[in-house]
């Protein structure tokens, strides 16, 4: 056992020596720019300084979440702060070193901003757009910190929350957590210290803390950014959970998808054991906890509580009815407390500042922040954090930039296959559970896709609707059959052989899986369908009735023609096609034969003039 | 406590669930996938009811009742719903049958057996009118189907021996994986892939032959749909003649519902009013129909004359046989009574033999004889303690000499039960087979010397040097003292050898009383050895086990198959026929070997034709009823008793009915009530009262794979062979 102020006082002077240190780089070392390249970028840069003789110190990042702006680097030099850099590339970064760190000079290309006050020509990347109306709170450390060092964590506020907490009664834990108004950011939003409490007044002889990471939502990355870029984070959130409902086992049911975090975790577990942050006896308040990471196996249903707990206990990941709910009986029959990463997150934050603090952000009916996957046809995607009550439109044009290109905004998706689509229209929605879900979506665990004019929205449900059947367990019929059909007639909607009526049996099976289905995965999968022909029901009309497209994406409504006026005739297109249906001599305008045309676009890509133009024309309209 | 369900207030008792409480209120609740021996499921979502202060509806049948609660089963939105998720469900099943408008008249007028290997509609439907679904459907008044209806069109598994599965027709209710983990203990089948393809299957989809399948059944008994079907009897359809009986494949003495048609057997299930609640084994289940109407019976009363058997009258053969037996002095006559043969049968035998004057009786056994010595002068009767059923509540269980697959499958489902609640079990055996999952497997080199051990380590533990089985006998001898309830079951396999069956039975019953045991039943390796001990058809035995060593009414019987034994009447095929034996009778209805070198057959029936009753290992009694037509002259094993005893010129043969011969056996045989157990004598009485020489006869061609010398099988693999020796070419 370490005594915790000595403890703080190493990892002060180790973090002042980092940030006194002259020549760090910071590599954002996530998932995401290990697959940008930030590899490449890391040897360019050991290279560089083995050519130049210098001798910089490389410092391991988690994600600061401007996913566009990836690989990301920061180099602290000359007793200034950090400056960050994205995208940056293997072969920029030597030339990048060397204005900065030979010639004292900060280029503008590829500059975000210092971390940290402006100084100079730099600007602070705080007050970049992307950033300056974010409330950085569960993801403070991202980017910032090495997610690996302790140390780093300690730093920053890290485990203070944890000795207050272990200083209280564990009720007064629930208390606190209860005032700060946190609900579940896993998608429901049951108040978060109620089921701490119902877990604590059901406890006998055991209960069970067990932490839902098992992120699967197509396009969402908060819960992977968290856990690769700052483990202590949910780590302490979980002690302090543990604690409180008297748990001294606890799980972190991660997705075997996320090799890296889990990598990161089972460092942070073993350096917290070293130190006695976790094991016997916690900072020697006789508390004890023990952490297992259960690797999920590529099912998205084990999102879904009683499917975790089946999947924890070796069983089929398959839900059962509730009540008995897991705060009654859980794992292994024994009382349990299953909670979001985000969650867990918040959790520091709230014990080291109060309930007041946490409280006093958000909107009314929910507190503190909310962590969004920002994607889609948006101009700076990423991992955005906003105060709950902070308007979409706010997030995707402010903070997002709107769509790129000029394009026209049509939808937004939130909630991932179980959430539904905004339209434009109603972008002034706040964000926090209620609204959305009055709206026809969810807050769900907090993907946005951000959809322009050129999205077919049937398709997108289509698409959705795909995923969860494929998802489903199999247990419910409404779930498993219903599901099926919609994709079904979906897909035959999308190939233009949709029939008069399809929308109503669609509404209807949708409320029957709806309202039928044994767990939420069903409850929710209709969403997107419901949500789009609610808001968008003239394009399944157009669909079904006049065999059209109107965002030219279904393959076999859209047509592929050439204007005579605007071809070239540079033949790119007759030699890119891949089944040669497209005939014209050089220099001559060009014809695409539309009988033997397989629609797979090569031409509308290649061509330099934009002459192919890719149409929807409708039934009546086909050229025979 | 109450709860108010559609207006009207029920108590309620605690921890029920909304569907108990109306069940038991006769408020219909639709259900599929629920089952009141299964835990709940909440998965077919048809009991979805409304409960006030709860925002969806909740299954009834996994939700627990709870005071106060404001419960509506019956809304028009409810029902809609309901119907709504029915029409999903039929909309994959081949149900246009089901919701057919002239199915009433077409079920009057379709041909009756189902000659469609694959189902397209109730018509071709295994499982016609005893289907769930439709039931459901009528109840919810579905007519339509309002979605697309698709038929599956996965492969039928059609490989198995004995089960046919068409995975077309199942809903998904997961009855079949509960009963077979919960019930059964066997886990064979569990849910696999997802999504719309999710289904029901082994590991890898792979045979059931290669899984841990015992092929009990319990999965078809429970399935509410055709999925599953007994590869026999779906081609035979509904019984014209049903009837309650007592399966004698093996001592557990299952009730089970039999079916006829045409005069032949065609179906039997397991009863739900037996200790076997409701589950059976594949030997009773799917082994009695194919064997009693095998081709292989023996039909006509034979004699040889010319050293050819020949067919003849009844008389004739009667005549030889009276003759033959009349031709030696009593002395010389050995009777081997079959342990298939029911208390009635056993009773007219050993009347046979005792009118001659007689009392070389032994039954067909490999463990009476070693039982009747050890437990015979301990016990005021050869029988068991305890009942199967105790076996549930019981905090550690030994099984000594069996696995449980193959002998008394059925008691596992009670040792499961047992385990559920936290019981140890050891399963003591040598047997190669899987036997029991969840046991703590011993397998010592041999039973004598390892019971020894147990005992010792039972008396005074860790005093010797650590040995493997002794470090298995401490731990078994530990759970037996610290449990409060101990059941002990001793079975065949520890008495191949007859001396060592001897030793291991007198071990066992030290061990029960050394250890206070509540249950101690002999897994017998026949189906009705307790019922013919009863009979008094063994050495100095009489009717209700009197034991008679000391009247000097009998002498104390020879070996049947020892020196001096001149004539046999064998109602059961022996190894060989001893040297010396120059007459030999032959009773049953099977040949076999021996009946080649038989003077006189008499064809006789099989429990599934006969009459009366037997009694189960641990002492109940069950009723035997048929409907079956013997297979041309054959006759019941009772009346060719009855004709032989009137031929042989024997008083007390003057029976009509098997009523009679019940009455006059002087036993309580009431149908499904329990002889007294064995007690244990106290230690001063336990003089010895049988003699030491009654030795055991055997070892038997009888075991547990075998029906009157008609073999069965080893083991589950070996069943292939066999159904396809029984002419299933499906």
């Amino acid at each position: 056992m370490t005594d915790f102020d000595v403890l703080k006082a190493e990892a002060d002077k180790v973090w002042d020596d980092l940030q006194s240190t002259d020549g760090v780089v910071y590599l954002g070392t996530a998932s995401c720019g290990i697959a940008a390249g930030i590899g490449e970028v890391k040897r360019e840069t050991e290279r560089w300084m083995a050519e130049n003789g210098a001798d910089l110190r490389l410092s391991e990042v988690g994600c600061i979440g401007t996913c566009c702006f990836e690989p990301l680097v920061s180099i602290q030099v000359h007793g200034n702060p950090p400056v960050a850099y994205g995208p940056v590339e293997g072969r920029t970064m030597g030339g990048l070193l060397d204005s900065i760190i030979t010639h004292k000079r900060y280029p503008t290309e590829a500059l975000l901003g210092s971390i940290g006050d402006a100084f100079g020509d730099v600007p602070s990347i705080w007050d970049h757009p992307v950033t300056a109306t974010q409330k950085r709170i569960i993801t403070e450390n991202n980017g910032i910190i090495d997610p690996v060092e302790l140390e780093h964590y300690i730093s920053q506020g890290g485990f203070e929350g944890l000795k207050k907490a272990l200083a209280m009664t564990p009720d007064e834990v629930i208390e606190t957590v209860l005032e700060s108004g946190l609900r579940g950011r896993g998608g429901a939003g049951f108040p978060s210290g109620r089921k701490w409490q119902m877990c604590r007044q059901n406890r006998t002889d055991k209960s069970y803390m067990v932490c839902n990471a098992d992120e699967g939502d197509p396009g969402a990355f908060m819960d992977r950014s968290i856990l690769e870029g700052d483990p202590y984070r949910l780590l302490e959130g979980l002690t302090t959970a543990s604690y409180a409902i008297g748990a001294d086992e606890a799980y972190i049911y991660a997705r075997a998808e996320y090799p890296l975090a889990i990598k990161r975790l089972r460092i942070a577990i073993a350096k917290l054991e070293e130190v006695g942050f976790l094991g016997e006896d916690i900072m020697g308040s006789g508390f004890s906890l023990s952490i297992h990471i259960k690797e999920g196996a590529g099912a998205f249903v084990c999102g879904e509580e009683t499917a975790l707990l089946a999947s924890i206990e070796g069983k089929r990941g398959m839900p059962r009815p509730r009540p008995p709910y897991p705060a009654q009986e859980g794992l292994w029959g024994k009382p349990t407390v299953i909670n979001n990463v985000k969650s867990l997150a918040s959790v520091p934050a709230i014990m080291r500042l109060g309930a007041e603090h946490f409280a006093s952000i958000g909107s009314e009916g929910t507190k503190g922040t909310a962590v969004f996957a920002l994607t889609g046809k948006v101009k700076y995607p990423g991992l955005v954090e906003v105060p709950m009550g902070t308007t979409i439109r706010e997030i995707v044009e402010g903070i997002g930039g709107g769509v790129p290109d000029g394009g026209k905004l049509k939808a937004v998706q939130t909630g991932g296959p179980s959430g539904g689509c905004i339209p434009e229209s109603m972008l002034d929605l706040p964000v926090d559970f209620e609204s959305l879900q009055q709206a026809g979506a969810i807050m769900g665990s907090g993907g946005m896709v951000v959809m322009d004019e050129e999205t077919c929205m049937v398709d997108v449900a289509r698409y959705f609707i795909s995923f969860t059947q494929y998802e489903s367990c199999g247990k419910c019929p409404p779930c498993r059959i219903g599901t099926k059909k919609m994709k079904d007639i979906l897909e035959r909607i999308c190939d233009g052989n949709g029939d008069p009526g399809d929308i109503e049996v669609l509404e209807e099976i949708g409320s029957t899986v709806r309202m039928g289905s044994l767990c939420q995965l069903g409850g929710t999968a209709p969403n997107p369908v419901l949500s789009t022909i609610k808001y968008f029901r003239e394009e399944y009309e157009a669909h079904i009735s006049d065999g059209r497209c109107p965002a030219a994406v279904c393959k076999p409504l859209v047509t592929y023609t050439i204007e005579p006026d605007e071809c070239i005739g540079c033949t790119l297109c007759a030699k890119n096609c891949p089944v040669s249906c497209i005939a014209g001599a050089p220099k001559e305008a060009h014809v695409i034969d539309q009988h033997q045309c397989v629609k797979c676009g090569m031409c509308h890509s290649i061509c330099p003039k934009d002459a192919v133009k890719k149409t929807s024309p409708g039934r009546k309209e086909v050229v025979e | 406590m109450t709860a108010r369900i559609d207006g009207k207030d029920y108590d309620i008792i605690e921890g029920e669930t909304i569907l108990d409480i109306a069940r038991r209120n006769d408020i219909y609740i639709p259900t599929l996938c629920n089952h009141p021996d299964l835990s709940a499921f909440g998965g077919c979502r048809l009991c979805l009811v409304k409960v006030e202060g709860f925002r969806a509806f909740v299954p009834a049948c996994a939700t627990p009742v709870q005071d106060d609660m404001v419960i509506e089963t019956t809304e028009e939105d409810l029902d809609d719903l309901r119907r709504r998720i029915l029409q999903l469900i039929l909309s994959e099943h081949p149900s246009a049958c089901i919701i057919c408008a002239d199915r009433e008249e077409c079920l009057d007028l379709h041909p009756d057996p189902t000659k469609a290997g694959r189902v397209t509609g109730c018509r071709f439907c295994p499982n016609r009118n005893e289907c769930d679904l439709f039931d459901v459907v009528k109840a919810l008044g579905v007519d339509d189907i309002w979605v697309e209806t698709e038929y599956k069109d996965v492969p039928l598994y059609r490989r198995d021996p004995f089960i046919h599965r068409d995975y077309n027709l199942c809903i998904l209710c997961g009855r079949c994986v509960r009963v077979c983990a919960e019930i059964r203990g066997v886990s064979a089948i569990a849910f696999t892939e997802r999504s719309h393809d999710a289904t029901i299957g082994t590991a890898f989809q792979g045979p059931l032959v290669d899984s841990s399948c015992v092929f009990c059944g319990a999965c078809e008994d429970v399935c509410p749909t055709g999925s599953i079907s007994s590869k026999m009897t779906r081609w035979v359809s509904i019984p014209e003649v049903t009837g309650k009986s007592t399966c004698v494949m093996c001592p557990a003495g299952c009730a089970m519902d039999v079916g006829f048609k045409w005069g032949r057997m065609t179906i039997t299930e397991p009863s739900e009013e037996g200790e076997n609640v409701a589950q059976a084994c594949l030997k009773g289940r799917y082994c009695t129909v194919p064997l009693t109407n095998s081709k292989d019976r023996l039909e006509y009363p034979r004699v040889t004359t010319d050293g050819v058997l020949r067919p003849v009258k009844w008389e004739t053969a009667l005549e030889t046989a009276v003759e033959g037996l009349k031709g030696f002095a009593p002395e010389e006559i050995g009777m081997i009574v079959s342990p298939s043969l029911t208390v009635e049968e056993a009773f007219l035998a050993q009347r046979i033999m005792r009118g001659l004057g007689s009392d070389n009786i032994a039954i067909a056994s490999n463990m009476a004889g070693p039982m009747q010595k050890a437990w015979g002068g301990a016990m005021d009767r050869v029988a068991g303690i305890g009942t199967m059923t105790d076996i549930r509540d019981c905090d550690a269980v030994l099984i000594v000499g069996t696995d449980l697959s193959l002998t008394a499958a059925v008691t596992q489902v009670h040792v499961h039960a047992a385990w559920k609640d936290g019981a140890s079990v050891f399963n003591v055996k040598i047997d190669p087979r899987k036997g029991y999952r969840h046991a703590d497997v011993i397998e010592p080199d041999a039973y004598g010397p390892f019971m020894d051990i147990l005992l010792e380590e039972v008396k005074a533990p860790g005093q010797q040097p650590h040995t493997p089985d002794r470090d298995a006998a401490g731990r078994i001898a530990s759970a037996l003292k610290d449990a409060d309830k101990t059941a002990i079951l001793v079975g065949p396999g520890a008495f191949r050898d007859a001396a060592e069956g001897t030793q291991v039975a007198k071990l066992a019953l030290e061990l029960f009383e050394a250890v206070n045991g509540t249950v101690l039943l002999p897994l017998w390796d026949g189906g009705n050895v307790q019922g013919v001990l009863e009979a008094g058809a063994s050495r100095c035995l009489t009717p209700g086990q009197c034991i008679e060593q000391d009247s000097g009414k009998y002498s104390s019987g020879r070996n049947p198959l020892g020196e001096g034994i001149k004539a046999l009447y064998l109602t059961h095929p022996v190894p060989e026929i001893p040297e010396g034996v120059e007459f030999v009778v032959y009773q049953g209805p099977f040949g076999s070997q021996v009946s080649e070198r038989a003077d006189v057959i008499l064809p006789s029936s099989m429990f599934s034709e006969t009459e009366g009753t037997v009694i189960s290992l641990d002492g109940r009694v069950g009723s035997i009823t048929s409907d079956a037509r013997l297979p041309n002259m054959a006759k019941p094993d009772w009346k060719v008793f009855i004709d032989m005893g009137r031929a042989l010129g024997l008083d007390g043969f003057d029976f009509e009915a098997v009523a009679d011969i019940t009455e006059a056996v002087g036993l309580p045989l009431e149908p499904g009530t329990h002889l007294p157990p064995g007690e244990p004598l106290p230690e001063g009485d336990r003089a010895v009262r049988v003699d030491d020489a009654v030795n055991p006869v055997g070892p038997w061609p009888c075991s547990a794979t075998r029906y009157r010398g008609r073999e069965i099988a080893e083991d589950v693999e070996d069943f292939l062979e066999v159904a396809a020796s029984w002419g299933w070419d499906e």
